[in-house]
């Protein structure tokens, strides 16, 4: 924590260096919380990186009462949200392009989309399923293990209000669950429907 | 998997539950409910599922070279950010110094003119005579200035209004030479 402080004060002087010794200490949370929120690791390194440039720029506005991982993960709550507000709206815009021209995963070449998919785990597939407001604080509870009253100070939320996201973002996530289940079954029956029996 | 709809008052208390809000006797409250409604009992089943699901997912780790990625794209931001200020301070100042300069080259401009037009000798003198005046007018100007900053009864004002001056020059000076002569990777 001393060292993290000493770091601060040296890139507020502006020595890169001293900041980039924060860049490998909260790569790794800070590229997960971009990846949850994104579903793909394209948008998750390019948002993970602007989140680190913002914290560089306005480092004069860091208040070192708080924790500064929680400064970091709150810069990038707001980016990933902003983001996905921004792809929805270039969704909407682009809805009459050819399905190959969507969004950024579908952009990928073969053998990206394979490792992409690959790393798609259930977990991915649920959260993707939420609005981004109530993915992120799913993220933030989960992965980062932060109370309500943390949670609600990054997103600049009431306590109450995160309290009744979580608890609307965990029906979503069961009704989601459920969807998947009856739509694996049907796809088992319509497999087992369609498969020659065998003869004798 | 839950097909009915879970009892709205239950739904929000197991979201509590699972994070340890609950009162012991909430809690009791709602375990007794669960023994008794098959919808809550299936919501809470799946909502236990979700919670071992994401309590196993692990933390993504970005892919390597991560940071000196974010160096690169830092460096390459600070130095177009340096290159607009410069310019912008260079803009600036030259417009400054060109209103200055033209206001004292005031005199000089007629002669400059003749010299232009009708080419001679006698035109050339002029021109660097009227030079030599403007300088002397400038020249002038400094030693009336630190005339009245020692002599003069407002001479706190006179001096207050040298320095600001002073500082704003050297000011402006230092903005360009570290914008703009100092590498970026030196900044450290």
């Amino acid at each position: 924590m001393e060292q993290e402080q000493v770091w601060i004060k040296q890139a507020l002087g502006g020595n890169q260096e001293a900041f980039m010794r924060l860049v490998e200490t909260y790569q790794t949370p800070i590229y997960n919380l971009a990846y949850r929120m994104l579903g793909n690791s394209q948008e998750a390194e390019d948002a993970a990186q602007e989140t680190f440039i913002r914290a560089y720029t306005r480092l004069t506005t860091y208040d070192p009462t708080r924790k500064f991982i929680s400064w970091l993960l709150s810069i990038a709550s707001h980016y990933c949200i902003d983001r996905l507000r921004r792809r929805r709206l270039n969704l909407v815009s682009l809805e009459e392009l050819p399905p190959w021209q969507g969004v950024a995963s579908d952009m990928l070449q073969p053998e990206e989309r394979l490792i992409e998919n690959q790393t798609r785990d259930a977990v991915q597939v649920l959260l993707e399923s939420l609005p981004a407001h109530y993915r992120i604080p799913v993220i933030l509870h989960y992965w980062y293990d932060l109370p309500y009253k943390e949670i609600a100070e990054m997103l600049e939320l009431t306590e109450s209000a995160v309290k009744s996201r979580l608890h609307r973002a965990r029906e979503m996530l069961v009704q989601a669950m459920t969807q998947a289940d009856e739509d694996r079954k049907r796809m088992i029956m319509s497999a087992l429907q369609t498969t020659p029996g065998r003869r004798c | 998997m839950p097909a009915l709809k879970a009892c709205p008052q239950f739904s929000e208390q197991m979201s509590l539950a699972l994070d340890k809000q609950l009162s012991a006797r909430e809690e009791n409250e709602l375990r007794a409910h669960l023994r008794t409604c098959d919808a809550c009992r299936a919501q809470w089943d799946a909502l236990q599922e979700i919670e071992r699901l994401f309590a196993t997912a692990p933390l993504i780790s970005p892919p390597a070279c991560f940071a000196v990625r974010v160096s690169a794209r830092l460096a390459e931001r600070e130095s177009r950010r340096q290159i607009i200020f410069g310019v912008l301070a260079l803009v600036i100042g030259a417009v400054v110094l060109g209103l200055i300069s033209l206001a004292s080259l005031g005199e000089v401009a007629p002669a400059l003119y003749l010299l232009v037009t009708t080419p001679a000798a006698g035109h050339g003198l002029t021109v660097v005579t009227e030079l030599l005046s403007t300088l002397e007018s400038v020249l002038n100007a400094l030693w009336l200035l630190a005339v009245a900053c020692v002599r003069s009864p407002a001479a706190m004002i006179c001096t207050t209004y040298s320095l600001i001056i002073l500082a704003l020059n050297v000011l402006w000076l230092r903005v360009l030479t570290s914008r703009l002569l100092r590498p970026v990777s030196h900044r450290a």
